[in-house]
């Protein structure tokens, strides 16, 4: 599904689903009429969850779960960044820089589904930067945003301080098809830094770094599948397991 | 036994956190220049930390007998938005002309961007043209691949490399500044990075030159503490008084005394006297001035 065709689902699917939530947004719409773009989506965006929150989720098909505040605010904010499309990244930033931890975590939830999602690359980046790990969560958990923008080098710092955050790497939506040779690499040099330390390997860190391990991950693997506790020796048998199966289908 | 905590951000420590740290022996602090936990969003925030750390931070220090120094700059955390990082980078030699300011830093890398390495080797540009040596920030995700081109950008930029403190070092990082002229920065945490044990081993297989440790303590789980336990280890391994002294005293002093702002003389030398003000400011909050003689 295209990003415009995302937001337009998530919008119908709201507008149907909540009277609270159409009559909200015809609220915001008004408002966002009134004022400067800035001003007026910061002032629509911020109370949402205490005006929704307490009305229920939706499950939109191919975009999955979402609040209904969260739902509201993703098309309140489509809209808005519609109306000031040249601005679109510098209308975002100051809405995200405004927000609260909670008001970034479905901003940044939001991004794929964005008309302009492209434009704001910059935005998710800043986002990712940040030092709360809830907001880190939503935007490299469950999220098809990096993978769908994100550079290789991008890419792989995100994966990288997810395993740093202890965050469930398996819910980075497209690492499989975004691993590479220099994520592998890093995944090893960490492996290397926590052995030399004495100190425990995230058992999931083989979704990162089995795809394309060099001779020394190689080398890991079948030691953390052989040896270890029983969490990093099924990750890792079964990271050699789908090795295994990719080298058997190109052959 | 005296000590001097190299890389501290006493901004976010309490006033019970100086008073440990003098009874504890600790005489001096550097305090780099760092980010706080969240992006700065315009020039004007930064003017005010740095003004901070030469000005009520370097009183309140004092207000405990310790001596405060600080390093500025531009930290890689915050070097991204590149506009600001440009109005950062316009302000800070009117911070690096100031008396109790012994390097540039903590400059480096976090994420290895184009927009960090441009900033990064523009202030080492800056710490050569005045005169003052280089705090380095090794990153701790993908550390020694920054390691690596954190030496490199130091060894293309000619500076001499006994002006630079390459910090946060560890087992894997360690070796790498070891085959430079570079100085070896440890920072000690409980639970993560560095332990006092692994820094003893350390110190046990590669000796003590140019070796340098701190508490880096700052608004997470630290402990301003780690030098003085990092020296209880050292004593509890074996190591002499006198080799205890060169790599928790001596050695950051020497290093930074390179910028002709900070002297192993002047340590020590700080009078407590409760009744002073900054600013008409006092730490006090109805307790009996303590006055030094």
């Amino acid at each position: 599904m295209s990003e415009p065709a995302k937001a337009e689902a998530l919008r119908a699917r709201l507008e149907q689903a909540s009277p609270e939530a159409l009559a909200w947004l015809a609220a915001a719409r008004a408002a966002l009429a009134t004022g400067d773009p800035g001003a007026m989506l910061a002032a629509v965006y911020a109370p949402a969850r205490r005006e929704l929150g307490a009305h229920g989720a939706l499950d939109v098909p191919e975009i999955g779960r979402w609040t209904i505040a969260a739902a509201a605010r993703a098309v309140v904010l489509d809209e808005a960044l519609g109306h000031t499309p040249g601005a679109a990244l510098a209308l975002t930033q100051h809405l995200y820089r405004e927000s609260d931890e909670a008001a970034q975590i479905d901003l940044v939830r939001s991004l794929p589904l964005l008309a302009c999602a492209a434009a704001l690359k910059p935005l998710a980046l800043e986002a990712g930067r940040t030092n709360s790990r809830a907001v880190f969560a939503a935007l490299a958990l469950d999220n098809p945003y990096p993978a769908r923008y994100y550079t290789e080098r991008e890419f792989n710092h995100l994966v990288l301080k997810a395993l740093f955050l202890d965050l469930p790497i398996a819910r980075v939506v497209g690492l499989a098809r975004r691993a590479n040779a220099e994520l592998a690499r890093m995944c090893e040099d960490y492996v290397e830094e926590r052995e030399a330390a004495g100190r425990s390997v995230p058992a999931d860190i083989w979704l990162a770094a089995a795809p394309h391990a060099s001779a020394r991950g190689e080398a890991m693997l079948a030691r953390y599948a052989a040896s270890g506790e029983p969490r990093q020796r099924r990750y890792a048998r079964e990271a050699l397991a789908r090795r295994a199966g990719t080298e058997r289908a190109h052959h | 036994m005296r000590y001097f905590d190299p890389h501290i951000h006493m901004v976010s420590r309490t006033t019970d956190d100086y008073r440990n740290m003098a009874a504890a022996g600790i005489v001096g602090v550097v305090e780099p220049a760092f980010w706080q936990g969240q992006p700065r969003t315009s020039v004007g925030t930064f003017v005010d930390y740095f003004s901070t750390l030469v000005g009520w931070e370097r009183f309140r220090a004092s207000q405990f007998g310790i001596r405060h120094y600080c390093t500025i700059a531009l930290n890689p955390k915050e070097a991204n938005d590149v506009p600001l990082a440009e109005e950062v980078m316009a302000v800070l030699p009117r911070f690096l002309a100031k008396d109790g300011v012994v390097a540039v830093g903590e400059i480096g890398y976090d994420e290895q961007t184009e927009a960090e390495e441009r900033f990064f080797a523009e202030q080492i540009e800056l710490a050569r043209r005045h005169k003052l040596p280089v705090l380095i920030h090794t990153p701790h995700r993908d550390k020694k691949r920054g390691t690596e081109r954190s030496l490199a950008l130091v060894r293309e930029s000619g500076i001499d490399e006994e002006l630079v403190l390459v910090d946060h070092l560890n087992e894997t990082t360690l070796p790498l500044v070891l085959e430079t002229g570079c100085w070896r920065g440890h920072s000690i945490y409980p639970d993560t990075k560095m332990s006092e044990e692994r820094m003893v081993l350390l110190l046990k297989q590669y000796g003590t030159e140019k070796m340098v440790v701190n508490s880096a303590a700052d608004w997470g789980v630290s402990d301003p503490l780690k030098v003085p336990k990092t020296g209880a280890a050292m004593r509890a391994a074996g190591f002499a008084e006198s080799e205890i002294e060169t790599v928790l005293f001596a050695n950051p002093i020497a290093f930074y005394a390179q910028s002709g702002r900070i002297s192993l003389d002047e340590l020590g030398s700080v009078r407590i006297d409760q009744r002073r003000l900054w600013e008409d400011n006092s730490v006090l909050r109805g307790q009996a001035p303590v006055v030094q003689e």
